[in-house]
């Protein structure tokens, strides 16, 4: 097990980070939070193009970089602490890792190279209206009809549904669960834009009238290959949730020092320092955690479904208080909209329901403990 | 015959739904019943705040409304009965009474938060005048105030506390600019206002120069007193800018005839969106909503403990500071709770009401005023004395603990260490 | 540093564990001979005092041989667990900055365990507060004599002597005018009273000096030069607690609470898992903090925060620990057979989770200096910093 970043990581951070301070500073993120797309697509060409950002995980013979999941992390801390607005997550986290969990060669050598040159967005749709991640309880069918399948019924919180050029989607067929592809434009698709706490992520519901779809995978692996998914994004998804609470905790820790009231800097007063100090606490052990989750990715470890599902919890809730405390260390200008620290607690409180919330978690860390 | 029963005499003589609001105020006032709880000599019968409360209830219980509400009738009126002269009372407290005045707190600035004594808003002798120059922030109802509750400084050359002055500002000025305070709500119910050569006379500064911090807290005490207790009034909004006055009064008659409309509690409203999502049997959920429901019933024990010490003379110390910090706990909770409780249809939040995309997944009226309030609840821990505040004054005044060493106490203004 | 080869820090490796598992679980780490026997067999093999001076009976090898060495021993019974203070902070102390004469006359004795050292710092009235002690030394003629009161002095009821800090000048700021001594605790005048812990251990006493007397060359470093010293010596204690770390990522206390609620059967209650999963995330993520600063030493990078965090992050495991383990123990925890030993220490277990947040650094001190100097966040305004000694407000005094 090993903690330590390579030179060449450390200056793919470096580079990632230099890249977003232009292309992603709060000016852009509230302006791209107020459109319907929520995203800038010359920077979206330009992450791909520049960075190969959308190629990162995708292996070289799709046209990808075929760098790690340890790499994957640095850049999500790195979007996550800039709040990028963008398809970047469902894209990467979510469509990607499902194609790549896939054993359907033909699935991943149709749409892969697109995405990889950031010509085509994608995303997975899963929930429905309960708001569930798992399988059961799915009620958005697939029907065939000679080789082809027609998608009917509903899927909810989709993230970027509305712009993805490609859309998997999960839906039962009579054996049981499918992952399926559906273009985003087809016909009998209909995508309505959902208003969102967190503006910076946009999110859509998608009704689907006898959509034509195409099969991925064979069903009976559905179940495993959405499992693993999950499992992934949850470590893309805690890499974003730790770059955003070590942003809130440098703002928490940036104000006390600077704030005076009653002749001092309010962090000399040990009731904000020793906030400031359990955040560092929360912060560091969410790294750790994140850390390790994208390590136990990369070796392809056995533990990927325990340490994926602890990371997600433990970084959901550092991630959510040090969000909160940001704004109470504040005070008053951190109530305001026009102070960002209200757009990390949106985002930490959205990203902690995404997937799981730290309960449903908590139960996968049981259940696979043995207890 | 009791005070009530003449009361009730009054209101079956008096109310008539088509007076406007401006007449049936006036009828309030002259007959002491709007503010009951003032002096005789100022337009008030003398009773007990606790008797005021018993008005304010029997009236709307009647079908009628009570008197103005809200900063004027709260705290710039208590305020001049303490502090005022009798020029200042006479001039007024009627448009308090009254309703024709509607004012607003101009005390936090954005430098001075907790630190309120460092405010830096700058009053200048100009005559008969002084001449006001600075800027306040969270200031609630400025647009529609006639009248402000103003603390400007007016000696440099003295320690913080001892160079402050309190004057009522005429708000309708050139010199006095309103910008709303969009909060992370998405709401603007706050503001800042921008005070340029603003002007007041000599005559509005009340309790005299450089006093204003006792001045202060007086209306800080009252807003505390009353903050925890029950609905003096009604909740119109008063005064010339909202156009109510013109109305007929019929037509502010609110459905609810017990005293103050009930507001029901979070734990109530989690219970019923917990049945509807179909997710009362899961136990980590009933875990959450027992621990608030046993909170808030604290909570209310402890009201009840204080109102009743408080008529048998006793008092229940920090009892204010207590109730806001343990109110603050059981709100965090509920917003734990509220998010839990909805998953990730609490990702789903419209903040604009003219947004049309499709705002709520499940049908209920209820899903997007939870999340709402979960985000303003943020401000309760924030206003009217951080819970670190509150601390440290349940610390040092209740139980008596050492205050920390100060770095500004007995410096004078002019050398503190500010923000800049 | 490692200047080890690969090849060398595995032989020695292997040296250390096959010592270790021959010696390590041979005796009771809470007897005092058995620390002794054990301690007598590592100077056989070469294996006491390993960077310390052969001169000394010490093993004469290098710092990194020695961490090699503390991690090979994490495995294993923690054997000289008695002289963690004596070798921890005491043998460095004198090792460091003793006079040769010192060194000549004590520290072949401390390496071999043939005397047990302890440490006497803190006092009723100093604790947090350190530098404000009480305890006075004046010097009679070549000697100085020694009153005052120290506490929390560990297996000071074992030991043979003493580092002890007192007061020298009182009419300096109190960090100036501390000197450091060694005392010989069979001395005339000191007294020792064991302390009895909330979880019925006796490790620490209160230990009272009544004019002992303490030769001049007794005096470690110079007059009024202890304070600076004393810190050091605490510097060697947070390593000495904070090394023997394995690469094992553990859980222990999510293993009692997991055992106890199966045991209770109410492992499949909801709201325990959750609460039992979540405290084995606790666990996992504290290993893995410290993990994490190794890894980044270990490639020659500046540590980032986690170093300074372990303490702290211990005392919240312990206090996440109490709270769910009554929850799921239950009752059983609070009232149990006399003779029933077994559940009396599940009991003391529990209370003794206190400890960590208290003793060595308080959480509140953990987190003032979190926010200080690994935060920067600037200290509060000092009231005692340039005052003399003997104006302040100190200990118990009003």
């Amino acid at each position: 097990m090993k903690f330590g970043f390579s030179e060449e990581q450390d200056e793919l951070r470096r580079q990632i980070h230099r890249f977003l301070e232009e292309k992603s500073p709060e000016s852009e993120v509230r302006r791209l939070m107020a459109t319907d797309e929520g995203f800038d697509r010359s920077v979206w060409s330009t992450m791909a193009e520049q960075l190969g950002l959308q190629a990162m995980t995708i292996p070289e013979r799709y046209g990808g970089a075929g760098f790690g999941y340890v790499e994957s992390l640095i850049v999500f801390e790195e979007t996550g602490a800039a709040l990028l607005c963008g398809p970047y997550f469902a894209t990467v986290a979510l469509a990607t890792n499902a194609l790549l969990s896939s054993s359907d060669e033909v699935a991943r050598a149709r749409w892969l190279p697109a995405i990889a040159a950031g010509e085509s967005i994608a995303t997975l749709a899963i929930s429905e209206d309960s708001g569930r991640w798992d399988l059961s309880e799915l009620a958005t069918v697939a029907t065939k009809s000679g080789q082809d399948w027609t998608i009917t019924g509903h899927k909810n919180f989709v993230l970027d549904g509305t712009i993805a050029d490609l859309i998997l989607v999960v839906a039962v067929t009579d054996d049981g669960p499918g992952l399926f592809a559906v273009e985003g434009a087809a016909t009998g698709l209909t995508r309505t834009r959902l208003a969102t706490l967190d503006q910076t992520r946009k999110q859509a519901r998608l009704a689907f009238e006898a959509v034509p779809a195409t099969l991925i995978g064979a069903i009976e692996e559905t179940e495993d290959v959405i499992k693993r998914t999950l499992q992934l994004a949850c470590v893309a998804l805690v890499a974003e949730q730790v770059g955003g609470a070590q942003r809130v905790l440098d703002a928490s820790v940036e104000y006390a020092k600077n704030r005076v009231q009653f002749g001092r800097p309010i962090g000399s007063f040990q009731a904000i320092k020793h906030k400031c100090a359990d955040m560092l606490l929360e912060v560091e052990s969410a790294k750790s955690a994140a850390y390790y989750a994208a390590w136990t990715a990369q070796e392809d470890d056995a533990e990927l479904a325990l340490i994926a599902s602890l990371a997600k919890a433990y970084c959901s809730d550092a991630f959510s208080h040090c969000a909160s405390e940001n704004i109470q260390i504040h005070g008053g200008i951190g109530f305001t909209w026009e102070h960002p620290a209200h757009l990390y607690f949106k985002r930490a409180k959205s990203s902690e329901l995404l997937l799981g919330d730290p309960f449903y978690h908590r139960e996968i860390v049981a259940t696979q403990l043995g207890i | 015959m009791t005070y009530l029963d003449e009361l009730r005499e009054w209101l079956e003589d008096s109310w008539d739904p088509e007076l406007t609001l401006r007449t049936w105020w006036a009828k309030l006032a002259d007959d002491g019943w709007s503010q009951p709880h003032w002096p005789n000599e100022w337009g008030g019968r003398g009773l007990s705040l606790s008797d005021a409360t018993v008005v304010a209830r029997t009236i709307r219980e009647f079908g009628a409304v009570a008197g103005p509400p809200s900063i004027a009738t709260r705290l710039a009126g208590p305020t001049l009965l303490i502090h005022g002269t009798d020029d200042q009372k006479a001039r007024h407290l009627r448009g308090i009474a009254d309703g024709t005045d509607a004012y607003c707190q101009l005390f936090s600035e954005p430098n001075a938060g907790s630190d309120l004594a460092g405010l830096q808003c700058k009053a200048e002798p100009d005559g008969d005048d002084w001449v006001v120059n600075g800027q306040k922030v969270w200031t609630s109802h400025g647009q529609i105030a006639s009248r402000g509750l103003l603390l400007a400084r007016t000696n440099l050359d003295v320690p913080k506390h001892a160079g402050i002055s309190y004057f009522i500002l005429r708000m309708d000025q050139p010199g006095v600019e309103f910008r709303p305070l969009r909060e992370m709500t998405g709401r603007s119910f706050f503001n800042e206002v921008f005070l340029t050569n603003a002007r007041v006379s000599s005559a509005d500064l009340v309790g005299g120069v450089d006093n204003g911090w006792t001045v202060a807290n007086t209306t800080l005490g009252v807003e505390r007193a009353i903050s925890g207790g029950a609905e003096l009034s009604s909740t119109v909004v008063a005064g010339e800018v909202t156009g109510n006055l013109d109305r007929a009064v019929g037509t502010f008659v609110s459905g609810v005839t017990s005293s103050a409309p009930a507001k029901e509690s979070s734990s109530k409203r989690l219970m019923r969106v917990v049945r509807r999502n179909g997710r009362s049997d899961e136990p980590l959920i009933r875990d959450g909503l027992a621990a608030l429901y046993s909170l808030e019933r604290l909570i209310a024990l402890n009201t009840q403990r204080d109102r009743d010490f408080q008529s048998s003379g006793r008092e229940f110390p920090g009892q204010p500071n207590l109730a806001k910090i343990a109110e603050n706990q059981a709100v965090r909770l509920a917003r734990d709770l509220t998010f839990t409780i909805l998953g990730v249809a609490a990702t789903v939040h419209r903040y604009e009401e003219d947004d049309v995309s499709e705002g709520s997944v499940f049908d209920q009226p209820d899903t997007d005023g939870l999340i709402e309030t979960s985000l303003f609840s943020f401000a309760p821990q924030i206003m009217g004395g951080t819970d670190q505040i509150q601390r440290n004054i349940l610390g040092e005044r209740i139980l008596g603990l050492p205050r920390e060493p100060s770095t500004d106490k007995g410096v004078s203004f002019r050398e503190l260490t500010k923000n800049s | 540093m490692s200047d080890l080869s690969i090849e060398e820090s595995e032989a020695f490796r292997v040296r250390c564990q096959m010592f270790l598992t021959k010696n390590a679980n041979a005796g009771d780490p809470a007897n005092l001979q058995d620390n002794r026997a054990f301690l007598a067999a590592a100077s056989r093999a070469g294996l006491a005092g390993i960077a310390y001076p052969q001169e000394f009976g010490g093993a004469g090898l290098s710092v990194a041989h020695d961490r090699i060495w503390r991690e090979e021993k994490a495995a294993f019974n923690y054997a000289d667990r008695l002289f963690i203070i004596s070798h921890g902070m005491c043998l460095p102390i004198i090792n460091e900055f003793g006079t040769e004469s010192q060194k000549q006359t004590y520290e072949a004795d401390m390496i071999s365990g043939r005397s047990l050292w302890c440490q006497m710092f803190s006092e009723p009235g100093a604790g947090s507060d350190v530098a404000s002690l009480q305890m006075t030394a004046t010097r009679d003629g070549d000697e100085w004599v020694l009153n005052g009161q120290k506490v929390w002095t560990t297996y000071a009821h074992l030991a043979q002597y003493g580092i002890v800090i007192a007061r020298t000048d009182p009419s300096v700021p109190k960090h100036a005018g501390i000197s450091m001594f060694i005392v010989d605790l069979a001395s005339p005048g000191v007294e020792i009273r064991p302390i009895i812990q909330i979880d019925q251990g006796r490790e620490f006493n209160e230990v009272f000096f009544n004019d002992v007397r303490v030769a001049a060359e007794d005096i470690v470093g110079s007059v009024n030069e202890g304070w600076r010293l004393a810190t050091n010596m605490l510097m060697y204690e947070r390593v000495a607690i904070g090394s023997g770390q394995t690469d094992q990522i553990t859980q222990p206390r999510y293993e009692e609470l997991a055992a106890a609620a199966r045991n209770r059967g109410v492992i499949a209650d909801p709201v325990f898992r959750d609460r039992i999963a979540d405290m084995y995330i606790l666990e996992t993520c504290k290993a893995l903090v410290a993990l994490r600063t190794r890894d980044e030493v270990k490639a020659g990078k500046t540590p980032g925060p986690g170093g300074s965090l372990g303490k702290l992050l211990g005392s919240v495991v312990e206090w996440k620990f109490r709270a769910i383990a009554y929850e799921v123990i239950g009752v059983s925890a609070t009232a149990w057979d006399e003779l029933d030993e077994a559940r009396r220490d599940v009991a003391m277990n529990i209370v003794t989770t206190f400890r960590v947040g208290i003793a060595g650094g308080t959480d509140e001190i953990q987190r003032n200096i979190i926010g200080e100097r690994v935060l920067g966040l600037p200290r509060e305004p000092a009231t005692d910093r340039d005052t003399p000694y003997r104006d302040l407000l100190v200990g118990t005094l009003r």
